[in-house]
Formats: C-alpha cells, structure tokens, sequence
C-alpha cells in the first residue's frame, strides 16, 4: 500500500491536542512560499520517508512497552516507551505537515504488517532488550545526531523548528535505552551481551542505507549534502552508540 | 455509545504526477460560486469522499489561477478545518498556469485569518 496518514478527530484530537498543540503554530505558508525547485523535490522524498520512520518507530516504542510489561520492568520505563509512542506519532504528522507544504508526499510502497524486526531471542528479557539496543541504543541515538546536524541546513526557520521538536523528543528516546540496559544489567548474562552486540551491529548496517537517503545534492529544506553527512554518521556512531555500549559491557559487533 | 459514522481528515497525501500541461482536462465545471472570505473560510459541512476531491483536484487543475482565486469557496472542500490540503499537489513536469491545491488552502488560511 502507498503510505499516507489519516486522522479521525473530535474527541480523540481533544484528547491528544495538549501534546500537538504547536502543530497550527508553525508558518507553513511561508514553506511552501520559500520551497524552490530542485531542494522540495528532494525534500520531498526525505519528509515523506521521515513520516514512514517516525510512524516505524512508534511501532518499535509500542512493542517495547509491550514487552517491558511482560517483564515486569518498572512501571515508569514500561509506561515511558508507550508514552513514545504518541511522539513518534506526532513527529509522523510533523513531518507529513512538510511534505504536504512541500506539495504533498512521493509515492512510498510500505507494509505496514512489517514495521517491526521480530527479536530472534527466546528469553522475554533478551527480546526486549533486542528492541530496545536495535530501536533507542543505536536508531534513535544515530537520528539525534543526524537530525542536528540536518537542522543547520534549513535555511528556513519552519524546518528548523521542525527539527528541533523533533531532535527534542529523540535525544529522550535515545536515553530510554541506556536507562534501561541500566536496569537490566544484572539480570543480562555474557552471552546475553554478546549476542546484543551482533543485534546493535546488525542495527547499525540496517539503519545505515536508511540514514544515507537523507542526503541529497542540495543540501537543504532539512536534506544533509552527502558530503556532510558521512562524517556526522561516522561520529555519532563512535560517541553515541559504540562508546555507550562499551561501557555496558557490550562490544559492537559489524 | 450508539453507532456513529466516521469521517477521518488525511494529514498526509501522495502528490500525483500528470500529463503535460498541454493535456485536455478531464472534468471541467462551469458551477459558477461566490468566494467570498467568509465562504471561503467556512469548514465543510462533511468531509468529502476520496473521488470527489480528485474530481475537485482536476478541475482546479483545468483551471487558470485568477478564475480559481475567484471559486476559493468552491475548491474549499480541498483542504481541512484548519485549512490545510487534503490532498496532494500535482506533479508537473511543466509549469502550468493552474493553482496547486497546497495553494488554495494557504489561500483559505489567509482568509481564515483576516
């Protein structure tokens, strides 16, 4: 199916209206006003993919709340990743609000069924745990440091803002992760770390390909130039995930 | 609670690539409508079915930007209660002297808040 987003209103827009409320308080006219040709282009494509990953990660966000609960993890974590959930939610919408400024979303074949890897691990702990290093240790904390760097491009301050509410709410949900490796780590084996490290390693290639397609020739409207973007990605990888890791007993593994 | 019948507002929409400008327009409306600020502000009584907004697309499309401007009122029913587009914009490989969609609704904003 070709990825678009929908919403009912009424009494659940009241009820989530406090945590979107400074969606009508961005100038999208002056977007779509400023957005010149080849940049929307681009941007476009970027903006649309951006709402299909904010929209994946909700996903993520709820089955790690799922699989918090099943563990019997404290109730303020379980309760913290299925709060994530309404801002991935809010992000896709931020995110699908600039594309349609842009001139509307590109056509995105997405399956929906498979937004989540499955966790290969049978223990309940080891399942989550691989969500939650594949979603917040290694996604998330890579898209902080790409979303900043992607905000020094905007050149306009709608995308600007954009991003920064957006990179507000990831660098939290990077810090989910770590929080909750803390927690975890008695309970985690050795064998149990190393086989985090071949699933953080693996996130690593997967979300690579995904990251580099938000680089594009002209490098603004929220699009990193290619150039840019390597040694931002290389960086952030070394501080943001491996070093972390590291401390947690947990090698990297490519 | 009774049964009620729901309609949901498309925040994100694919933007759909035509023809050439040069191409006749398939629908073409001659309903001739008042756009005056308060109409053209005005939310839609319901929102209308996916068919009729591409229909509503393509006669904007069919249409120059000053007679368009003229039947903001009518198009209004491209773009939802707070006047954002509901549907895409058309992507032409040549400039067309048409309005977007994305176009008429920052037009209704505009008036919406004057």
């Amino acid at each position: 199916m070709l990825f678009e987003l929908e919403t009912v209103g009424g009494p659940l827009g009241r009820r989530l209206a406090h945590r979107r409320e400074s969606v009508a308080g961005f100038a999208w006219d002056e977007l779509a006003r400023e957005a010149k040709e080849p940049a929307a282009s681009d941007a476009r494509i970027v903006w649309t993919q951006s709402a299909f990953s904010e929209y994946a990660s909700a996903a993520s966000f709820a089955e790690i709340a799922s699989g918090l609960l099943a563990v019997g993890a404290p109730i303020d974590l379980s309760a913290t990743a299925g709060d994530f959930v309404v801002d991935e939610i809010f992000h896709a919408e931020l995110s699908a609000r600039v594309a349609m400024a842009l001139g509307g979303a590109v056509p995105l074949e997405v399956d929906l069924e498979r937004l989540v890897r499955p966790p290969s691990s049978t223990d309940a702990l080891v399942r989550v745990a691989e969500l939650v290093v594949r979603t917040s240790c290694v996604g998330e904390s890579l898209t902080v440091a790409v979303l900043r760097a992607s905000r020094e491009t905007a050149r306009t301050s709608v995308v600007a803002d954009v991003i920064a509410r957006i990179v507000r709410d990831e660098a939290e949900h990077a810090e989910l992760g770590w929080t909750f490796l803390d927690w975890a780590d008695d309970r985690l084996s050795d064998v149990d770390r190393a086989h985090l490290g071949r699933i953080a390693g693996a996130a690593v290639s997967s979300f690579a390909p995904l990251f580099t397609r938000q680089c594009a020739g002209t490098g603004t409207l929220g699009v990193m130039s290619c150039d840019a973007f390597d040694a931002v990605f290389a960086e952030a990888l070394i501080h943001r995930v491996e070093t972390p890791l590291r401390e947690r007993g947990i090698s990297l593994r490519q | 609670m009774r049964r009620r019948v729901l309609t949901t507002t498309k925040v994100l929409a694919v933007a759909l690539a035509v023809a050439p400008a040069c191409t006749k327009p398939e629908a073409r409306h001659d309903t001739e409508s008042t756009a005056t600020v308060s109409a053209a502000a005005s939310v839609p009584a319901a929102r209308p079915d996916d068919a009729t907004l591409a229909t509503l697309r393509t006669e904007l499309d069919g249409m120059k930007r000053e007679d368009a401007l003229a039947k903001v009122a009518h198009f209004r029913p491209l773009c939802d209660e707070a006047g954002f587009p509901l549907v895409g914009n058309l992507a032409r490989k040549v400039q067309n002297p048409s309005l977007q969609p994305s176009e008429v609704c920052a037009e209704v904003r505009l008036k919406k808040g004057r």
